[in-house]
């Protein structure tokens, strides 16, 4: 049972992952991204195509990280920001266009095949307490945890951080006082992309490197977005880690089934008992 | 274009209908399969609309309804003998029942709160479906019986002519929909929600009916969409569908009975185009390359081409066929 709750918090991790970056996207910019994790499978075969290539681990992740950030910019700089402030609707489609065109790419340059990515963490298993864990589980927890502080570092304490903040907060103010909003959106694609290459790093040992890989975690990740509130990166890391762990224990103890199901029917009741998800303030609503 | 069908309100149905039923003198079955499918797309795109395009709620759950018209009418005629059109209009009355349910816990839902949701919804109907036993046949499908209409068997044309006349009927239903007092309601929770509530009416109400009228038209197209692909089984209704059904309404155009129509064509007769002309490898990358453009350059859907610029006052009066 322990065991089932951590692989699935590892898992939930993942999702959490993603939907932070979904999250950070649509609070700075309004547009609900679902290339998303499309651009996380991209990301995932650079990786892969980089370690063909020979390069040793320490170069293949900055440089995987970097592909994210260049691929979230130009998203950015072509696509979106002709869409930000426009009617939520169109600019969903249009990242769901991106979604088809992002697949027949992979599809095109890698193919069909799977393919294997060498794993960041060993998977050997470590006894922690009585808990057999396995290495890469221990490994994707460690380094979400320490994404997240150095979220809530950059947030907090660089000038950066709280313009980025700000301009998610009021955008027409953040502008009259001077924060440049048009580098900050810029800036907020290419982290939530650089997030996104990282989630495709550690999700690949999982699910193997292939063109569909991302495509059941990114339902799992809308959910967990929408679970912690849209609106909310913390939230976005905890309905991450409710859907991973529910997921997990709905297989292990219901049915292999209803794994996909039942993290939504969670989702439905949470948001039913609350509206605007678990972490969101209410905002007021304007006529 | 939208002053034309306001003179003559029998043009634009009159106009649809001779493009769809002249469609069967086309030669080539394939073609024709093509323009019945356009028909079944055109009234899930109605339905779409209404929900989102005069309401402006988002919803996901299309494929829902679509499967539960597409399992009850292959049930229906195969495991208890009931004729065609009955069956058609039983299963889309179940799918509009399953809708009004199924809106009751999430009509408070927002926006990317209630668009989640409903994905939700069909994730979970996806399970059901792989779980059905010998009923639906479960992961592995069911067939479904040809259509017959009073107890004679329809073939490919007589099939797409009857697609015809339903969407015919489906689409004056939806005209006068949208010019009573149930059409200005859902314009006016569009406008703001909170506004049409401080005006007295009932919006939890009015989304009902929006949702249940939805249910109705996505369950109708599912139960046509059965007889006509003789096969179906529950990886046929799953995200991707209600992915389309919305698209079909954004690229179209929101709120225009002309943009459901042109969004169904663009949605299944792009990629259709695009293998006929040998793209079959980027099949998917160029249609989204074309949603991506419609959406750049025509943001207000396929359906303002036929629009002459207006004044931006006369939008909202615009948005709706309501007067």
């Amino acid at each position: 049972m322990l065991q089932m709750i951590v692989s699935g918090v590892a898992l939930g991790a993942i999702y959490g992952l993603i939907a932070l970056g979904i999250v950070m996207v649509f609070k700075a910019t309004g547009i609900l991204n679902f290339a998303h994790g499309e651009a996380a499978m991209l990301s995932a075969f650079v990786a892969y195509t980089l370690f063909k290539l020979g390069l040793p681990l320490w170069a293949v992740v900055p440089l995987t990280l970097i592909f994210g950030a260049a691929l979230g910019m130009a998203i950015e700089r072509f696509i979106i920001r002709r869409f930000i402030g426009k009617a939520l609707l169109s600019s969903a489609i249009c990242t769901l266009g991106l979604f088809l065109v992002f697949g027949d790419l992979a599809i095109w340059v890698w193919g069909k095949d799977t393919q294997e990515l060498p794993g960041i963490f060993p998977s050997a298993p470590i006894d922690v307490g009585g808990v057999i864990v396995s290495g890469l589980d221990l490994g994707i927890v460690a380094v979400c945890a320490t994404l997240a502080a150095l979220l809530f570092a950059f947030f907090r304490f660089t000038r950066l951080g709280i313009a980025m903040q700000a301009t998610m907060e009021n955008p027409t103010a953040a502008r009259l006082m001077g924060i440049p909003i048009k580098r900050i959106y810029a800036l907020a694609w290419a982290l939530s992309h650089v997030i996104a290459a990282l989630a495709g790093l550690l999700i690949a040992p999982l699910t193997f490197v292939h063109f569909s890989m991302m495509q059941h975690a990114l339902h799992f990740a809308f959910a967990a977005a929408v679970l912690g509130g849209i609106g909310s990166m913390p939230g976005a890391l905890l309905g991450g880690v409710i859907i991973g762990v529910t997921s997990n224990l709905t297989g292990a103890y219901v049915s292999s089934a209803w794994k996909d199901a039942v993290p939504f029917i969670v989702m439905l009741l949470i948001l039913i008992l609350r509206p605007h998800g678990l972490l969101a303030r209410a905002q007021v609503k304007k006529v | 274009m939208t002053k034309v069908f306001d003179q003559f309100p029998w043009l634009g149905p009159l106009l649809f209908v001779l493009l769809f039923v002249l469609a069967p003198l086309v030669p080539g079955g394939y073609v024709l399969y093509i323009f019945t499918l356009v028909i079944i797309y055109t009234l899930a795109s109605f339905g779409t609309n209404i929900l989102t395009g005069y309401t402006n709620l988002i919803s996901m759950a299309g494929a829902v309804f679509f499967g539960i018209g597409a399992y009850g009418s292959a049930i229906l005629t195969t495991h208890f003998g009931v004729p065609l059109v009955l069956s058609m209009f039983i299963a889309a009355a179940i799918a509009t029942v399953v809708g009004l349910l199924l809106a009751l816990p999430v009509l408070r839902l927002e926006e990317v709160f209630l668009a989640i949701a409903t994905l939700g919804f069909v994730m979970i109907s996806v399970e059901i479906a792989k779980s059905g036993g010998e009923l639906s046949g479960g992961e592995n499908g069911m067939g479904a019986p040809g259509p017959t209409l009073f107890g004679w068997a329809l073939d490919e044309r007589g099939y797409h002519l009857f697609a015809a006349v339903v969407l015919a009927g489906a689409l004056w239903v939806a005209r006068n929909l949208a010019r009573s007092h149930f059409g200005r309601g859902f314009l006016a929770i569009k406008g703001s929600d909170t506004a049409a509530r401080a005006l007295g009416l009932n919006t939890t109400a009015l989304k009902l009916v929006a949702f249940g009228v939805c249910a109705f038209y996505t369950g109708l197209s599912g139960a046509l969409y059965a007889p006509l692909v003789r096969f179906i089984d529950p990886s046929l209704f799953g995200i991707m569908v209600s992915i389309s059904f919305v698209s079909m309404v954004i690229v179209g155009g929101l709120g225009s009975i002309l943009g459901s129509v042109l969004g169904a064509v663009f949605v299944i007769g792009a990629p259709q185009l695009l293998t006929y002309l040998g793209f079959d490898q980027f099949q998917r990358a160029l249609y989204g390359v074309a949603m991506i453009l419609a959406l750049m350059f025509l943001p207000d859907g396929l359906a303002s081409l036929f629009k002459r610029r207006r004044l931006p006052a006369a939008d909202i009066a615009d948005s709706g066929v309501a007067k």
